[in-house]
């Protein structure tokens, strides 16, 4: 009894170890997160990578193990049925149904084969030879079609049915991982099956033999081996996640440094001390004023820490920047805040107001001997924020894309859907000749909301 | 020995880099009549009414760029040394060699704009040298604004702007005139429309009209009349309807899709 034991736990772990393996592999290859699809994956992945190429590695697995098995008990026969069962059922939990009914209707064919060539020593490519089953003439195959409810046989089908079941109801259904104990039902059913066919086709007293004898150590070892397969798709889950977290992190730091190097540009502080040398000349109090401006306007962008800030904190950064670019570009530059007072404590990510400005004086104002006018308008309706930057200035035949509209509008965008994810919204809207707005959406969130 | 400069022109859109600019010209030639323009017309007008021995020009102006200008400039008879001037250099080097023309960056330097005038004064001193100069800014100049994908236009008063291809949204011909339409302004060009069309992308510009060529992205509708005739309508903020003649109904069905 021990013996047995041992040789199911050995087999079935050595052959989940081979699987998960080659799984694990195939997924890292091919960036497929983590070892059990996801449910949003399962709909998004192509025919290919789901069904062929999943067949092929469970394929090399399946002929890796025939191979093994056959060196370490010269016989096939007996513990094909069992390892057989293991490839079928993770192929399906791991892969999908495609990938684990083609598995059962491999092992199912190979082990018809081998059981239709009554020599269980023989090597594969043999037996393949002395079955009448592929001899191409359908009246044999009718005549032996007995052996397709031979207890080993008819094992095969059922288990990747049984598979199928657990993987459309857990996955597709219920849309949510195994559970862990999901490997002892798999393994009861499967055994349950055979001890069925076995019943049929043996009688009674054989099935019970077999029942105490074999049953047992392999639904054991069959248990064990998906348990085995939901613990470490689990682990590899999170370790996935943990991953991305990771890469969210960067993504955002490296946003925010690029954001820091687009407002410290040179090219905005060489015209904004341009401005203040000129002004020093005709107008020192506004020169003086200027530069006031300009060290508080770089004091908040360098020196603030927090990622969100109110909107009124905002506003006044925004303010600073307006004052700079008024000076510069004098009356050519208009510019109308109408922010509801009820926005002014509203929460969002710091520097959102003025790279939306700056965008606008540069599309809209800036590129016209006329200059123009740029509108700032907030308004909270139904707990979302909304704000507006219009210019009315050239516009574009065809609306700009955030991507398309300067590098500043897709850092904002960026950085508020690393805050918000879905939602938020940015759109741009532009008429030719009229002007641009672009109107950015936010769920509202208030001071009180924030950690200090 | 060198000649004395008379007249310079500041040619820059932010009032106070011009005062700063014209406070240091006069504070290294007192005597120098320093004048000031805003945009790239404003300068041309002035030095069309002639004597500047220096021009100084922004790169970033509304209207064109300081290129731009002076590649308009250039053309006149015995034109202005030009001097760039830019808040940063990656904005000025633009495919034309800078060690030809001079230039200056802000915030002004008063050292550099005294190596600036320097040069001019000897390049003034000798009519060879000026022509020399010229004729060498204008070569590196127009190379630099070759591949550009941009047409010469007028304004009303004469004025010649550099329009990039993207800017026009359509061109018609009336009274032996071509016109082409921006989103600011209308311009007309010297160009005929069978030349015109020649010259702009067929990708994106349509002949719809003997009279009538437009930019595919601005047309927003089409009104059929008959199965022979049509209307267009454009996307600017006026929906101007540009109509379309038989002859060209064809190929504007192909790309409508009818």
């Amino acid at each position: 009894m021990f013996d047995q034991f041992a040789w199911a736990i050995g087999m079935f772990t050595q052959t989940a170890f081979v699987v998960l393996t080659v799984a694990y592999v195939l997924r890292n290859k091919f960036q497929l997160k983590s070892l059990v699809f996801e449910h949003r994956e399962l709909e998004q992945i192509g025919r290919v990578k789901r069904v062929l190429l999943p067949a092929l590695v469970l394929l090399l697995v399946y002929l890796f193990e025939l191979q093994w098995l056959w060196l370490a008990y010269g016989d096939i026969d007996s513990s094909a049925l069992d390892w057989s069962v293991v490839v079928i059922l993770l192929g399906v939990l791991i892969i999908g149904p495609e990938a684990g009914l083609l598995a059962g209707v491999m092992a199912t064919i190979i082990r018809a084969v081998i059981m239709l060539s009554n020599n269980a020593d023989l090597l594969i490519v043999e037996a393949f030879e002395k079955t009448p089953l592929l001899r191409f003439d359908p009246r044999l195959w009718l005549e032996e079609s007995w052996i397709f409810f031979e207890p080993g046989v008819a094992i095969l089908p059922a288990s990747a049915l049984l598979s199928c079941f657990v993987f459309w109801y857990w996955r597709i259904r219920q849309r949510r991982d195994y559970p862990v104990w999901i490997g002892l039902p798999l393994a009861l059913g499967v055994q349950l099956t055979f001890v069925v066919f076995a019943t049929l086709q043996w009688g009674r007293e054989a099935a019970a033999v077999y029942l105490r004898g074999e049953s047992l150590p392999a639904g054991f070892g069959l248990a064990l081996a998906v348990t085995a397969l939901v613990i470490v798709s689990r682990a590899s889950r999170l370790e996935y996640e943990r991953r991305q977290t990771q890469q969210a992190e960067l993504e955002s730091a490296r946003h925010q440094l690029q954001f820091l190097n687009a407002q410290i540009n040179p090219h905005f502080l060489n015209n904004a001390l341009s401005a203040i040398g000129g002004l020093m000349i005709k107008s020192p109090e506004k020169a003086q004023a200027l530069l006031g401006n300009l060290g508080d306007y770089f004091r908040d962008i360098c020196e603030q820490h927090q990622s969100l800030v109110t909107m009124e904190s905002d506003l006044q950064v925004m303010n600073r920047y307006v004052e700079i670019e008024k000076a510069r570009l004098a009356e050519r530059l208009q510019v109308n805040v109408n922010v509801d007072a009820d926005c002014l404590n509203v929460t969002l990510p710091r520097l959102t107001l003025q790279p939306l400005v700056e965008n606008a004086i540069q599309h809209g104002v800036a590129p016209r001997s006329s200059g123009g006018l740029v509108t700032i308008s907030a308004a909270r309706r139904n707990g979302v924020l909304e704000v507006l930057v219009t210019d009315d200035g050239n516009g574009f035949m065809k609306n700009p894309t955030v991507d398309t509209f300067g590098v500043g509008l897709s850092n904002i965008h960026a950085r508020l859907k690393h805050h918000y994810g879905n939602a938020m919204k940015l759109e741009i809207n532009s008429a030719w000749g009229v002007g641009t707005t672009v109107r950015v959406e936010i769920p509202v969130e208030h001071t009180d909301e924030i950690e200090p | 020995m060198s000649a004395s400069l008379q007249q310079i022109l500041i040619v820059e859109d932010e009032p106070p880099s011009r005062d700063m600019l014209a406070s240091l010209i006069n504070t290294l030639k007192p005597n120098v009549d320093v004048q000031l323009a805003g945009n790239g017309k404003d300068a041309f007008d002035r030095v069309l009414g002639g004597g500047f021995d220096i021009a100084f020009l922004d790169i970033d102006l509304p209207d064109q760029s300081g290129i731009e200008l002076a590649e308009n400039l250039l053309k006149l008879s015995s034109p202005p040394i030009l001097v760039f001037a830019t808040a940063s250099m990656q904005h000025a080097i633009r495919g034309f060699e800078l060690n030809i023309a001079d230039y200056i960056v802000k915030p002004f330097q008063i050292h550099r704009i005294e190596q600036a005038l320097d040069r001019a004064e000897q390049i003034l001193a000798s009519k060879e040298a000026h022509t020399e100069y010229t004729e060498s800014l204008q070569r590196a100049l127009n190379e630099g604004l070759q591949g550009l994908n941009k047409i010469w236009a007028e304004r009303d008063n004469g004025g010649r702007v550099l329009i990039s291809h993207d800017q026009i949204g359509w061109a018609s011909a009336r009274d032996k005139t071509v016109y082409i339409r921006t989103a600011a302004e209308e311009l007309t060009v010297r160009l005929t429309l069978d030349a015109l069309e020649g010259e702009l992308p067929d990708n994106t510009f349509l002949r719809v009209h003997r009279s009538h060529l437009i930019n595919i992205n601005l047309a927003r509708e089409v009104i059929p009349w008959d199965s022979h005739s049509m209307t267009l309508i454009m996307g600017d903020k006026d929906n101007t309807e540009i109509p379309v003649s038989r002859k060209y109904a064809k190929s504007l069905k192909r790309i409508v899709g009818w």
